[in-house]
């Protein structure tokens, strides 16, 4: 039977006896050959751990997945949005956007190209005018109303808008000649005589004396 | 316990990158680590493999060595256990921290054991310490450190580690006599 108590002496041989069975586990050595692989195997894992590490691809976790995710039906929300609004035409949803993003677009325009910009804007007008008869759809008295007073301001005072008669006179000829060609294709619709008319006076006002 | 001027010398000489000092620290030190390694992880295989793992940082890290902190055995032995935690984590054996008897274990101990002591009860009384009562035991009888050198390994006093190593061998005695006992039965 083993004792779990002993004499204070009895335990201390006890120990001691431990010890030395313990003493034998430093009995143990790698051989010569275990010495050399081992010495062998640290030398090249050294030589491997001073080299760079090569870059690791970025992990892909569920979060990236979920918040690139997210940015892209951003992305496509905005995109999508801003292509809508692009293509809208008066009195559509979006066309209130395109507006805003044309006024936004001529504030931070550079004013010696001012005027130019609110040419190339009078030209979408007109493009939107054609694209509305091509659907059969009529034109909305403000898009007529804008047009008329854009092309009288052109040409009575194009400084106020910072253009040249020169620079002013080949897009009001374009808009003359686009609203004539539409003036012949669709004849009934008479709106498109004062669009003719206002640019045609605008063209003659220009090339004048 | 702090270096001799002449393993000073040799710790100096293999920080500048001189590869005789650092194979002469390696033969030094190679059986203590090597023997800490087969009890912790019970397997020559691995223990090889995980004392390289040691002996590589040795050399990569040798030079940020401060003479001045832990003893250069201590410094050693720190190194083999995060390596040896390495070891564990790459294998999930993290249930099994405990000195294995292997097959391949017992044919190294009965190699090399003396004829009159048996090896076998005495790893497997080891098994039944705990987690740092083990690493004690083996830290002062496989690797030959001193209580003070195991108190900076394991990041302790150094009348803890007396205090922790005296109970370890109270429990070793009463778990080996219980087996003599057990035998003779």
């Amino acid at each position: 039977m083993w004792r779990w108590l002993l004499p204070r002496g009895e335990e201390d041989e006890a120990l001691d006896a431990v010890r030395a069975r313990l003493a034998t586990l430093s009995q143990v050595q790698p051989d010569a050959a275990a010495r050399d692989r081992i010495w062998q195997q640290a030398q090249v894992k050294a030589v491997q751990a001073a080299q760079p590490a090569p870059r690791r691809r970025p992990r892909w976790s569920w979060r990236t997945g979920l918040l690139t995710a997210l940015l892209v039906i951003t992305l496509l929300g905005f995109g999508s949005g801003a292509y809508a609004a692009g293509r809208s035409l008066p009195g559509e949803p979006f066309y209130g956007v395109k507006r805003e993003v044309e006024a936004l677009w001529l504030t931070v325009t550079p004013a010696p190209q001012q005027g130019e910009a609110q040419l190339r804007l009078l030209e979408r007008r007109a493009t939107e005018v054609e694209i509305l008869l091509y659907e059969g759809r009529p034109i909305p008295a403000e898009v007529l109303a804008e047009l008329e007073s854009m092309l009288a301001l052109v040409a009575e005072d194009p400084a106020a808008l910072g253009l040249t008669r020169g620079r002013a006179l080949p897009y009001v000829e374009r808009l003359r000649v686009r609203f004539l060609g539409l003036s012949l294709n669709y004849p009934e619709v008479r709106s498109l005589g004062r669009l003719l008319a206002a640019s045609s006076y605008a063209r003659d006002t220009l090339w004048g004396p | 316990m702090h270096p001799q001027p002449e393993e000073l010398a040799l710790i100096a000489r293999a920080s500048a990158g001189d590869r005789a000092a650092l194979g002469e620290l390696y033969q030094r030190y190679v059986a203590e680590i090597y023997r800490y390694m087969l009890y912790r992880t019970g397997e020559p295989m691995a223990a090889e493999d995980v004392t390289a793992e040691v002996f590589a940082s040795m050399i990569t890290s040798i030079a940020r060595y401060e003479p001045r902190g832990v003893p250069f055995r201590a410094w050693l032995f720190r190194i083999a256990r995060a390596r040896l935690a390495d070891h564990w984590r790459s294998y999930e054996r993290h249930a099994g921290r405990q000195v294995l008897l292997s097959e391949a274990l017992a044919s190294v101990l009965a190699g090399d054991a003396p004829e009159y002591h048996d090896y076998t009860p005495l790893v497997q009384a080891l098994a039944y310490l705990t987690e740092l009562e083990r690493e004690v035991v083996l830290l002062r009888f496989a690797g030959g450190l001193s209580n003070e050198e195991i108190a900076g390994v394991v990041g302790s006093n150094v009348n803890a580690v007396k205090g922790r190593l005296h109970r370890a061998l109270k429990k070793l005695r009463r778990i080996l006599e219980n087996r003599a006992a057990q035998d003779e039965e």
